[in-house]
């Protein structure tokens, strides 16, 4: 499937808290970024896809003060509510189904502006979840714990994790934690909500990013590599968490499946090089590599162990540093697709991995990864 | 900075507080009503693939069925999975130090989240019993939390 490619891209470098900057501003500068990334004007541009947050805005129906700073004014806009993964989803639909050439898909988040868990408490609903105050920490420390009990791992297996992330995070000049932490200090920082520390959990980010994706036809006369996208899929988990087989994050599962199905991978761990993967807590990386098929269930911990998923192994997990090292929410999954489009475009710069033919960008969003998108991307 | 020496300002505070009036539905309404008169956990049985979900909904979250009939379950269940809070988020119903568990009552095939006190015999596999408040209003905190039998 080379019906539609990643043409370019732009993130901030994301930041705790933005100083002097609005939502606009941020995709302003983004925007104006990725359309120069490949020689682009948005006179080019068919259709504007975006994802944005009317909790975080604190506006209803977000996208409308938004609208003139994407450049979307006089064209088709359409807002997704979810993660910017999710609008790039929708783009693709867009091209591949002959409806528009080009999109521009954008995403932002200003998490600075409200209390943090707030933000995610919102996700619960007012029945059964948020009179008991469960927000995104409390269902993900509740998974954390399935888990780690299911295989029977200690606590320090995802605490590797974060040691691996924050390690490659430092070489990211778009990253918020630059800095390296050993095992040590992560098992030594405070437990948020147990078993969760606060070295293992994302940070709170301002940010943003777009991505321009177009068909064929456009992608082939380019003037920069394209990175072609080969597969994808999306779905959900139910939304209890009590539903849920907890251990496992089905629906992406099922997502890869059905990406890889359409990019003929057989093998993941040998076929991709490089995954950028959504990991808001540390425990989701190890469930993801068994989501998305990298090694068996319960065998995510030694594939860790290995280094086969660090710097200089074979299929590099997060060489952006990861979630962890920036989460500008709703374009956190979006910059994943950057990253993953940089990577096999040659075009990643300090986190560059050599000889990536393939890579592949997730999402998840709501509460314990409910909800799920894969892309595949192609050189 | 100005000529007065004043500073730029660098943000405006305000606040989107809405009151919310939320229609609990039949199925949510009577397990509430449920926990407040009679000390009862209801769980919804599905009439497609016949599964207990807890707590119910009007419709299956595994198979996309219709709810046949709410059934009482438990008291009691397994613990399968605990998270201790050290610092109370806003709007927790109780004081820190506590859990969070997910409970598997007895008669369901869907775990409930609720709380636990911070203690140590709250663990996976541990069977625990609702202790109810007094006064109950009809919400699911009608249950303080689940606590270790015996």
């Amino acid at each position: 499937m080379r019906d539609a490619a990643v043409l370019g891209w732009a993130q901030t470098e994301h930041r705790r808290r933005a100083v002097g900057e609005t939502p606009q501003s941020m995709v302003f500068e983004v925007v104006t970024r990725a359309l120069a990334s490949c020689e682009m004007t948005i006179r080019d541009i068919d259709v504007v896809i975006d994802a944005g947050s009317d909790l975080l805005d604190g506006r209803s129906t977000s996208n409308r003060a938004v609208i003139d700073a994407m450049g979307a004014h006089f064209k088709e806009e359409i807002k997704v509510a979810g993660d910017g993964l999710e609008a790039a989803i929708y783009a693709l639909m867009r091209v591949t189904s002959g409806y528009s050439s080009t999109a521009l898909v954008v995403a932002y988040g200003k998490s600075s502006e409200t209390p943090a868990r707030c933000q995610t408490l919102a996700l619960s609903d007012p029945f059964y979840l948020r009179p008991l105050a469960v927000d995104a920490l409390a269902a993900g420390a509740l998974q954390a714990r399935f888990y780690l009990h299911e295989y029977g791992l200690g606590s320090d297996a995802p605490a590797l994790v974060a040691v691996k992330n924050r390690e490659a995070g430092a070489r990211n000049p778009y990253a918020q934690e630059k800095s390296p932490v050993t095992l040590e200090e992560v098992m030594a920082s405070p437990e948020l909500i147990s078993p969760i520390r606060r070295l293992e959990a994302c940070p709170v980010t301002d940010g943003a990013c777009a991505v321009v994706i177009a068909d064929r036809q456009t992608s082939r006369a380019a003037s920069v590599r394209p990175a072609w996208i080969s597969g994808t899929g999306h779905g959900a988990d139910p939304y209890s968490p009590g539903a849920r087989t907890l251990y496992r994050t089905e629906s992406a599962a099922r997502s890869a499946r059905k990406a890889y199905a359409a990019a003929g991978i057989s093998d993941p761990l040998s076929e991709l090089g490089v995954l950028e993967v959504s990991e808001y807590y540390s425990y989701q990386e190890l469930m993801l590599y068994e989501a998305l098929g990298l090694c068996g269930e319960g065998e995510a911990a030694d594939l860790l162990a290995s280094g086969a998923t660090g710097t200089g192994g074979g299929t590099v997990v997060n060489p952006s540093g990861g979630v962890l090292c920036a989460n500008p929410l709703v374009a956190t999954g979006l910059v994943r697709l950057a990253e993953a489009a940089a990577q096999v475009s040659g075009r990643a710069g300090e986190v560059q991995v050599d000889g990536v033919d393939r890579a592949l960008a997730h999402s998840s969003g709501g509460l314990a990864m409910q909800f799920s998108s894969v892309m595949v991307l192609e050189g | 900075m100005s000529e007065s020496g004043s500073l730029k300002p660098d943000q405006v505070s305000g606040e989107a507080r809405l009151e919310y009036r939320w229609a609990a539905g039949g199925t949510t309404g009577e397990f509430l009503q449920a926990l407040r008169d009679y000390r009862r956990i209801l769980g919804a049985v599905c009439g497609g693939c016949g599964m207990v979900a807890v707590p119910p909904l009007s419709y299956c979250e595994i198979c996309g069925g219709d709810t046949d009939e709410l059934r009482e379950v438990g008291p009691r269940g397994v613990v399968t999975s605990w998270a201790r809070v050290i610092e109370a988020p806003q709007g927790s119903p109780v004081e820190a130090p506590f859990r969070y568990v997910l409970v598997l009552l007895e008669g369901a095939d869907t775990a409930l989240v609720h709380l636990a006190p911070d203690d140590d015999r709250v663990d996976v596999g541990v069977t625990v019993v609702p202790e109810f408040r007094e006064g109950r209003s009809g919400a699911v905190t009608d249950i303080k939390w689940f606590v270790p039998e015996g």
